[in-house]
């Protein structure tokens, strides 16, 4: 087997080969062997991308063949003893070993200090076929990399801890100038199409040596094309040195007689290992001991296709993992997996009500063949006669190709429909199970070590009550923050029976919070269901959240901005740490698109204040409200110039979204706020045929700002209230404007009030009557204070005090008193006549208190 | 419309651009010889040497003539391959024609059977005509028969092409319906049973612009009948700023006074561009697209005016940001209220924020916030 050069294989032209060796030829000076993975006797060395199932096939393949007596797998050490529940048979991929590593970067960080790995298994994963096919020959099986703590320690360095980190780096297969120009010979777009242009077409390809063979010389040409300073800053060294001494000492292990060692290694990493097992003398071990203060822990979880495609972007196994699932399911029988798939897409489609009509199907699917053809996609079969024959195979992008051309009927815009959805159809929607015997997931675990860190009792399930001081002891807080998280995760564990609440704004004066809480097997139950959402208390609220913004968006509230306020308030108080930035990253997404000035000021508002407030809201840096205030402020003078256009009814809840972005402005003492824009727009609409009543509360806004004079202001106000309009009531809606945002303006500045004054001196007897519920509508916008300084100053206009006006509008006159009890007595009668003297009773009981 | 006869005669004389086919008539001849993948039937060259021809092949020296979206090119000779038309999509100014000159010129080797669509163009002109002299004095007779270039295409089993199929009659582009599906024309006039069958090899490549306002919506009928490509505004800062300069270089040509385009105010020109088409920023800040296209082609006409203000109005030795600034709003937003407001927004907010550093932007800034 090591005898197959490859261009003996019939799938790789040299010309493609030849491309393999143009980067560096002497670099490339691979020997074969070494390359083929045999060059150390006894040992079957597998170089494999993760999740592909051409090289799953292979592997299989090679174990059956070669009945090895140990097959390792590159994966962390600690991973061991996850082995049982892994293979146990109610065990069903996607699965996910998830390692939790504690007291990364000092003990300062608190709870961020915490960094969640995922090692994912699929059925087609090489890992996980070597490992069923190893226990079934009755192989030793283990895992050779470092622990997982090392690892991840390293990874985790100066990255962004909120993000899930993959212990399976795939990086090699689609960067570098190599895959570049590469994929620009093979006419492919980049490396992944690269990858199953070369290799997943060989799935049925029964010559497994040949094929590894072949993975080996492409993974270590990638390698000698990546420059050598990245491989070490990536610590793969010390990596390679770790699997290549496990792998020396299961060399030793064997017994005489028995099966080879086979190891399955990321190709990228074996002909590192290959090498240095070739040289002389022994691999000391490397040292495994984590740095101080850091621990690992890991767990056996449910992974979902959706969280596996998900790593992709984190340099992770291949993308759409349901179409790889697809073909490796296919790989035993003769059929036509592009046509299978094709079909359960319409079916899909139909189901999601898009008839998806056969015609149309049929083009896409004669589209992806004549692409497979021209592409020169090579498919080996093993064949009856010549054993190998070679015919065009569908890959993914061909397929993907050939729904875009058939069934995109018009401009396909940024993304374009149809593409995504099968996309999202390949990209499959399977989830895992794990065995009962791979214990609790790790979230339950994870929320019971926090509780106890906090200082709740969690060693029994008794209720007990904790007073927290949320504002002087640091400790406190942290715990209220947990407690918050547990309740946002609807666990059952805390309830709050007193205290603060900051997100409504009620009894903020409080110090004192009290839980009253129980760790009980329900809470385990309940933390077991939100496991998908997380392994960590803060990564499980940010899936919570996530879900009640989903639930939001499906019953038609998905843009309902204080929802998405509430939401970050939330995270806030359950001590988000990095995942605000997601929430935070919604709701600019929705601020950004609201088509409301109202609802946008609201909440912008809402957002300054939460960020100068100091207390227990105070938001962290992740949150970005800064950011989010910029945002929603740009809304805001972009939706001005829609204000010329407010319907009258919304007239009121515009005046106070006004005054609230006044408030706002004018409490914006850095200058963080461009104002001239804004400035432009109002006095625009200020120009404009908006509602009356609105012009006056801009105009007022305009005074405060310094944008027009008082002098102009009542000129304004002036030309409206002599105005020829009919209605009465129109010709005060712009001092109605006026005294519902600023009515400070009517004693503070020069000549309001007296144009005020003079308009209602003017009027005539009938006129005013008709015009004095709606005056006092108007005034009743003044506290008794103002309106007591504003009857000063009209006392004082018409050269009388206050006190003279008061006493003389208090003096009864009998007369008229007379004529009301006569009235009263009237009416009274009338309704016991009726029979409705139910009606009067408590009226004439005041009535008659008042008289007594 | 230009027919297949004229563009014989007229290749024959010294051409300010000639047809695809001419100008790369060695590089389409090297991939002939080269060529040995199976030939749809009807086609000068394999689907392979289509695509290098156009997408460019280092090995045998073919130049590369579309960027930016290989895959779109398979897909596109593939689906000439079968039964459906090809409908290119997309902005102006992104190649839509160019692409489908170079496609017909290496699978029909010619790219001059073109109908040019317009609310003058007839069903004649899509299936066939009459030399009038010659009906009147010989009756209906093939040789009194003027083929459109649809027609000719069929008889010699070639791709014809449309260009901007959208601005025909919806009753013209109803025609098209059934030559797509039958690949028939009958001619009554030549006597019961007469009719062109096309010959394999032929199809239909056309062009549509689907956003401009007033051109004719398609019927779904027609729109079933073609795959669908959307050609993408060019992808690339730096190359869309060469083609604007060049572009506008070849438009001053003929011009004495040729103000200076300086690079950083070509800069402006092309991200302003290109935000308010993305919309959003290189640096990631949203922006609300206009409706207004904003194409290449659009920048180009915008930097020409502003050649042109420089070098006549005000007598400028270069142009600069300001002048572009006066000039989109006149050429780009036209008479639309509401793009005029989303434009004041990218103003106010990203123009402003790079004014601050100076230079072109607070060129641009200042001229523009008076607007």
């Amino acid at each position: 087997m090591a005898g197959h050069g490859p261009t003996s294989t019939v799938p790789l032209p040299a010309s493609e080969m030849a491309c393999l060796s143009a980067s560096d030829k002497g670099r490339l000076a691979v020997p074969r062997g070494l390359a083929a993975g045999t060059a150390v006797a006894g040992l079957h060395l597998a170089a494999i991308r993760h999740h592909s199932p051409a090289c799953a096939a292979a592997v299989s393949a090679m174990i059956r063949a070669v009945r090895p007596s140990i097959v390792l797998i590159e994966g962390p050490v600690d991973f061991d003893f996850h082995l049982d529940a892994l293979l146990d048979p109610e065990t069903v991929p996607p699965v996910a070993i998830a390692s939790l590593v504690d007291g990364i970067g000092g003990d300062e960080g608190g709870d961020e200090t915490r960094v969640a790995g995922y090692y994912p298994f699929c059925a087609h994963s090489p890992e996980y076929v070597a490992l069923m096919e190893g226990r079934a020959v009755g192989a030793r099986l283990g895992f050779i990399d470092q622990p997982s703590g090392l690892r991840m320690v390293r990874e985790a360095c100066g990255a962004d801890t909120a993000k899930p980190v993959t212990l399976q780096d795939e990086t090699p297969f689609d960067a570098g100038d190599f895959v570049a120009s590469l994929a620009r010979r093979l006419a492919c777009r980049d490396g992944h199409e690269v990858w199953d242009h070369l290799f997943e077409s060989r799935l049925r390809d029964p010559d497994w040596a040949g094929f590894l063979a072949d993975t080996a010389s492409y993974c270590a040409a990638l390698r000698a094309a990546t420059p050598e300073d990245r491989i070490s800053a990536d610590g793969d060294a010390a990596r390679e040195a770790h699997m290549a001494a496990l792998i020396g000492q299961a060399l030793d292990e064997v017994p005489t007689g028995g099966g080879p060692v086979v190891a399955v290694v990321g190709g990228f990493h074996a002909v590192a290992i290959m090498a240095s097992l070739a040289g002389d003398g022994r691999i000391a071990a490397p040292e495994t001991a984590l740095p101080m203060g850091v621990s690992a822990k890991s767990y056996l979880v449910r992974y979902g296709f959706a969280e596996l495609d998900a790593l992709n972007g984190y340099g992770a196994g291949l993308a759409m993992p349901g179409w790889y699932h697809a073909i490796w399911e296919g790989r035993d029988r003769d059929a036509d997996v592009a046509q299978d798939l094709m079909a359960r897409f319409a079916e899909r489609m139909r189901i999601e009500g898009r008839l998806l009509p056969v015609p149309a199907q049929v083009e896409a699917l004669r589209i992806a063949r004549s692409l497979a053809a021209m592409r020169g996609r090579h498919r080996v079969d093993p064949g009856p006669a010549s054993g190998q024959e070679t015919t065009p195979s569908v890959l993914r992008h061909d397929l993907l190709d050939g729904v875009r051309a058939a069934l995109v009927k018009g401009e396909a815009r940024l993304s374009e429909p149809w593409g995504e959805r099968l996309a999202e159809f390949l990209r499959g929607d399977a989830l895992g199970q794990v065995s009962h015997r791979a214990g609790l997931p790790p979230l339950v675990a994870d929320a019971r070590a926090r509780a106890a860190a906090h200082r709740f009792t969690v060693d029994d399930g008794a209720r007990r009550t904790r007073r927290l001081d949320l504002r002087r002891k640091p400790a406190h807080l942290a715990a209220s923050r947990f407690a918050h998280a547990m309740a946002l995760l609807d666990s059952g564990f805390a309830r709050r029976t007193a205290g603060p609440d900051f997100t409504t704004g009620t009894r903020t004066d409080l110090l004192f919070e009290e839980w009253d809480y129980a760790w009980s097997p329900q809470v385990e139950a309940r933390l077991i269901a939100c496991a998908t959402f997380g392994d960590r208390v803060p990564a499980a609220c940010l899936g919570r959240l996530a879900q009640l913004r989903a639930e939001d968006e499906t019953e038609g509230r998905g843009c309902d901005l204080e929802a998405g306020v509430a939401r970050l308030a939330a995270g806030i108080m359950a001590g988000l740490g990095p995942q605000l930035a997601t929430v935070s990253a919604w709701l600019a997404d929705d601020l950004l698109e609201h088509p409301d000035f109202t609802a946008v000021a609201r909440a912008m508002a809402a957002l300054h204040a939460m960020e100068t407030t100091l207390g227990p809201l105070k938001p962290p840096p992740y949150a970005r409200l800064p950011f989010l205030c910029d945002a929603a402020y740009r809304r805001l003078v972009y939706l001005a110039d829609d204000l010329e256009h407010t319907p009258e009814d919304a007239v009121p809840a515009c005046l106070e979204a006004l005054r609230l972005l006044l408030e706002t402005l004018q409490a914006d003492r850095d200058g963080v706020f461009d104002q001239e824009p804004l400035e432009g727009a109002l006095m625009r609409v200020a120009q404009s045929r908006a509602p009356p009543r609105l012009l006056g509360g801009l105009l007022a806004v305009a005074v405060v700002w310094g944008l027009r004079s008082p002098a102009q202001l009542a000129e304004a106000l002036n030309g409206r209230l002599a105005g020829a309009v009919l209605d009465l009531s129109e010709r005060i809606a712009l001092l109605v404007g006026i005294l519902e945002t600023v009515p400070g303006l009517l004693w503070q500045t020069d000549g309001v009030l007296a144009v005020v004054d003079r308009f209602l001196l003017a009027l005539e007897e009938d006129d005013f009557v008709a015009l004095l519920p709606h005056l006092r509508l108007a005034f009743a916008q003044l506290n008794p204070r103002e309106t007591d300084r504003l009857a000063g100053m009209l006392a004082a206009r018409h050269g009388l005090s206050a006190g003279a006006i008061e006493a003389g509008a208090l003096t009864p006159n009998p007369a008229v008193i007379a004529v009301g009890r006569a009235v009263e007595r009237r009416l009274t009668d009338s309704l016991v006549a009726d029979g409705l003297d139910a009606w009067c009773r408590d009226e004439a009981q005041e009535v008659g208190s008042s008289e007594g | 419309m230009v027919s297949a006869a004229k563009c014989k005669e007229r290749s024959q004389e010294p051409v300010q651009r000639a047809p695809a086919e001419r100008q790369f008539a060695v590089e389409l001849a090297t991939l002939a010889e080269a060529d040995d993948g199976p030939r749809p039937r009807g086609w000068r060259l394999s689907p392979r040497a289509v695509r290098s021809f156009v997408l460019g092949d280092e090995g045998l020296g073919i130049g590369q003539k579309f960027f930016g979206d290989d895959p779109l090119v398979d897909r596109a000779i593939v689906s000439l391959m079968g039964n459906q038309g090809l409908m290119l999509v997309g902005e102006p100014g992104t190649a839509k024609s160019l692409l489908s000159e170079m496609l017909s010129a290496a699978i029909s080797g010619t790219s001059t059977l073109v109908v040019q669509g317009s609310a003058g163009v007839i069903e004649d002109h899509l299936r066939y005509g009459w030399n009038y002299a010659l009906l009147l004095a010989e009756g209906p007779s093939e040789r009194a028969l003027v083929p459109s270039p649809i027609l000719s295409a069929m008889r010699a089993g070639q791709i014809a092409r449309i260009e901007e199929l959208t601005r025909c009659a919806p009753e013209v582009q109803d025609a098209m319906i059934s030559l797509l599906s039958e690949k028939t024309v009958s001619i009554p006039e030549l006597g019961p049973g007469a009719e062109t069958r096309a010959l394999p090899g032929f199809n239909v490549i056309a062009t549509a612009n689907l956003r401009d306002r007033g051109v004719n919506e398609m019927s779904s009928a027609l729109k079933r009948r073609f795959n669908f490509e959307t050609v993408e505004p060019i992808a690339d800062p730096a190359f869309e700023r060469v083609l604007v300069a060049r572009q506008v270089a070849e438009r001053m040509a003929e011009h004495d006074i040729r103000p200076e385009m300086p690079e950083p105010v070509l800069e402006v020109l092309v991200s302003v561009f290109r935000d308010l088409r993305v919309g959003r920023t290189a640096d990631g800040v949203t922006v609300t697209r206009p409706d207004s296209v904003m194409s290449t082609a659009e920048a180009v006409n915008v930097a020409h005016a502003a050649v042109l203000e420089a070098a006549y109005l005000e007598g400028a030795a270069r142009v600069d940001a300001g002048q572009i600034a006066r000039q989109i709003r006149g050429v780009v937003f036209k008479d639309d209220p509401e793009d005029a407001r989303k434009f004041r927004a990218y103003v106010n907010h990203v123009a402003k924020a790079r004014a601050r550093d100076g230079g072109p932007w607070a060129d641009f800034h200042r001229a523009a916030s008076r607007i």
